[in-house]
């Protein structure tokens, strides 16, 4: 994700957030346009009833047509908007299988682009942390968006949150290539910066991402830090 | 006269075939396909007289798709559509031999004075 410079973990999260908005005002500007041009076409089919030949089917269709792009704008924007509420508070109790269907829902575009897709396996039960939103989301797309690099085309990405006692695994896996980057890769020093604000493990440790990846996440983020400080 | 025929190429499907939609109205015979790979087979069979093509593409961009058209029918006129950030490389498709390019959204009546204009003295020579 970065450009081959050292980021500090602050520009990092800074060019996430820019990336995400990015991506989701691109998918809202795409939508939009499908929209004006079946409403260009309800015009166009109106003219033709105008001048006689009133095609009833066919105008019902396109208003459905615009309907269901409309819910598509609809779902990208409650998206964007959860996103961006992410970063409302420093520390807050949340379900982490809600961040990471977050977080599934703004990659989608990344993985269609390489016509990959990211497949998730999630607990049945909710799996609450103590936590900091925003970071763990910067956190798992940091991941997520390694083991893209590492996937071949058309791959599959599987990513499987699971609940232990007092520790929360993320578990990573790619078909295709098992490492990703150069040694020392500047993304590695982001992504084990990203870990340590949050008092997460990154298994296994080494100078290359390398796949398949565990992340390990306090249950308590306060509880973990002060272990750490002491 | 025989209508003009249109390929739109742009991997957002509902789009690519409401354009053809609005052209087949104004009385072009238009095809969408939502892949580059599609476009190449389509082109490669001589069935089309303009190729009006998105530049970002997932796979087999827009502009790799171009150079391909451009290396198979040299002469076949190539819209390319652009969205908004994507400027430069609609630029770069002029310079590799684009007829030209719109910007999202694209307003009906543009194109199809553009595809007046790439067609006009062209022999369209189709049933």
């Amino acid at each position: 994700m970065s450009d081959g410079a050292p980021e500090t973990l602050h520009q990092a999260e800074l060019r996430f957030f820019c990336v995400v908005t990015a991506s989701l005002s691109h998918q809202i500007n795409n939508v939009l346009t499908i929209i004006s041009e079946l409403n260009g076409l309800s015009e166009d089919l109106l003219a033709l009833g105008r001048a006689g030949e009133a095609p009833f089917d066919r105008l019902e269709g396109t208003t459905a047509r615009i309907n269901d792009n409309l819910q598509r704008c609809v779902e990208y924007l409650r998206v964007l908007n959860r996103f961006a509420h992410s970063a409302d508070q420093e520390k807050a109790t949340c379900d982490v299988k809600e961040l990471v269907l977050l977080l599934q829902a703004t990659t989608r575009r990344f993985f269609d682009l390489r016509k990959a897709s990211l497949v998730v396996e999630l607990p049945e039960r909710d799996v609450v942390v103590l936590t900091q939103p925003f970071p763990l989301l910067h956190l798992l797309f940091r991941a997520v968006w390694a083991a893209l690099s590492a996937a071949e085309d058309k791959g599959t990405v599987r990513l499987s949150l699971e609940d232990l006692q007092d520790r929360i695994s993320i578990r990573l896996s790619t078909v295709g290539s098992q490492s990703v980057g150069l040694p020392r890769d500047p993304d590695l020093q982001t992504l084990i910066l990203a870990c340590r604000t949050l008092g997460a493990a990154l298994l296994p440790a080494g100078e290359q991402i390398s796949f398949p990846m565990q992340i390990l996440i306090p249950r308590d983020i306060a509880h973990s830090l002060e272990l750490e400080a002491r | 006269m025989a209508q003009p025929r249109i390929l739109i190429v742009d991997d957002e499907g509902e789009l690519t075939f409401t354009l053809a939609e609005r052209l087949e109205l104004r009385g072009f015979r238009a095809r969408g396909v939502t892949s580059a790979a599609e476009a190449l087979d389509l082109v490669q069979r001589g069935e089309f007289d303009v190729v009006v093509m998105d530049v970002k593409m997932p796979g087999t961009g827009g502009l790799a798709a171009l150079r391909a058209i451009k290396d198979i029918k040299p002469r076949l006129p190539v819209i390319l559509v652009t969205g908004h950030g994507s400027h430069e490389n609609a630029e770069e498709g002029i310079s590799l031999g684009a007829f030209r390019y719109l910007m999202k959204p694209v307003q009906i009546e543009d194109l199809v004075r553009l595809l007046h204009e790439a067609t006009k003295g062209r022999e369209v020579s189709h049933e």
